[in-house]
């Protein structure tokens, strides 16, 4: 009978992390300064430097500045300082996934000035751009991924 | 068993006068001697009466013992032997003459005893077997609902496909904003293109964002040209991504109209 009762308890545990795992996403975020000059894009960010070089078309360099995890809930909103010049703050809730196909729904802000929901697949990568960072913009390169295990 | 010679007596070269010994009658009885010996006794007998007499006397003292076993084998509760005997039974070699005979298919004989060994195996050890089913039944109720379940993904599958899909802007404060495309990948740029400031009327735009802004307008523009008009030549039938694409084209040329007026960028 114990032996039952520990494997109910194990089996509902496991039930409840993978829901739990289910219902929360893990933004990525690559914080990118763009300004004119001698055409470079930094290494570590190479994957990224055909979209960069064809929507960006003011900038020619691109330098990474950091790189960012949010872990976010369903319904829980997480922020973001960012080191533009206004001192902004990047503002991301996760509001669930789309029935078919299975999209992730993302409201995507600066604090005080804009949002917008994103509906993106798994892994898709999107930007936000256009604060001023020193002598240029600040390109925020944004991918979200189903969170693998609970907190 | 008593196993009597049951072919003819040969003549008799036993005296009559004498009589047998018991040993040899009791081997004669038990089927135990050689053959030739036997059937010497065997002829012997036919005319020994008081020999006769004898081996009568040893075939009833034989059946009396057999009832007895017979009785006390009623009486004795011998299931869970019978069983141990069928599983060691079917796991021997099987005979030869049987193995000739039977086959996979042969219900009476393969499957008869697979199904006997196993009937005697989980009656044995039911002690174990009942708890273990009874806990199996309830991890399967807890599970398969998990299984079957949509909307448990405990792996992330990386889409070759990405779709990407931005909703209209929510602006705050007099900030202004627009959506484009890059042009290869489709990958959107939110784009945030500067706030009007409270204490004055005028906006206060950031002359690099608009600039990319005007330069994609531009390309679409071109575009457009080469498609004869219509922005949805290169596609097939438009989806409604697509159609976002034209109504933020639009949008940004709305845009772009309404604050070139308001000064220089």
């Amino acid at each position: 009978m114990r032996i039952a009762i520990s494997l109910i308890c194990l089996c509902s545990l496991l039930a409840f992390a993978t829901t739990a795992a289910a219902n929360e996403v893990l933004v990525h975020i690559q914080t990118i300064h763009a300004s004119a000059g001698e055409p470079f894009v930094d290494p570590d960010i190479e994957s990224l430097q055909n979209e960069l070089r064809s929507g960006f078309p003011g900038y020619q360099v691109f330098h990474l500045l950091g790189r960012h995890e949010l872990k976010a809930p369903q319904q829980s909103q997480r922020s973001l300082k960012l080191p533009d010049n206004d001192n902004s703050e990047l503002v991301i809730t996760y509001l669930g996934r789309t029935p078919d196909p299975k999209l992730l729904r993302l409201e995507i802000g600066l604090r005080g000035k804009l949002a917008a929901e994103v509906k993106a697949s798994p892994g898709s990568t999107f930007f936000q751009a256009g604060l001023t960072y020193k002598d240029g913009i600040l390109i925020l390169a944004i991918k979200a991924t189903l969170a693998l295990s609970s907190p | 068993m008593a196993k009597q010679p049951s072919h003819p007596a040969p003549r008799d070269p036993v005296s009559s006068a004498q009589a047998l010994e018991p040993l040899r009658l009791q081997a004669y009885y038990d089927g135990e001697l050689p053959e030739d010996e036997a059937h010497e006794l065997a002829a012997h007998l036919v005319h020994g009466t008081d020999d006769q007499a004898r081996l009568a006397a040893l075939q009833e003292m034989g059946d009396l013992v057999r009832f007895d076993n017979e009785q006390a084998l009623e009486l004795l509760d011998s299931s869970a032997f019978t069983a141990r005997i069928i599983a060691a039974t079917a796991a021997l070699p099987s005979h030869p003459a049987k193995a000739a005979t039977a086959t996979p298919n042969d219900p009476g004989t393969w499957l008869d005893r697979v199904m006997q060994s196993l009937g005697a195996y989980f009656a044995a050890h039911r002690k174990i077997f009942i708890p273990a089913t009874v806990l199996l039944a309830m991890a399967a109720l807890v599970m398969l609902p998990m299984l079957l379940s949509p909307q448990a993904p405990t792996t992330l599958v990386e889409k070759e496909r990405t779709i990407v899909i931005v909703e209209p802007l929510h602006l705050e404060g007099g900030a202004s904003g627009s959506v484009s495309y890059t042009p290869h990948s489709n990958t959107p740029v939110i784009w945030y293109l500067g706030s009007q400031s409270p204490e004055t009327s005028s906006p206060t735009l950031d002359a690099a964002p608009l600039r990319i802004a005007i330069h994609n307008i531009l390309q679409r523009l071109e575009k457009l040209e080469k498609n004869n008009g219509s922005l949805l030549n290169d596609w097939e039938t438009p989806t409604d991504s697509q159609r976002r694409y034209n109504i933020d084209i639009i949008k940004e040329a709305e845009w772009f109209q309404r604050h070139r007026s308001q000064g220089p960028i």
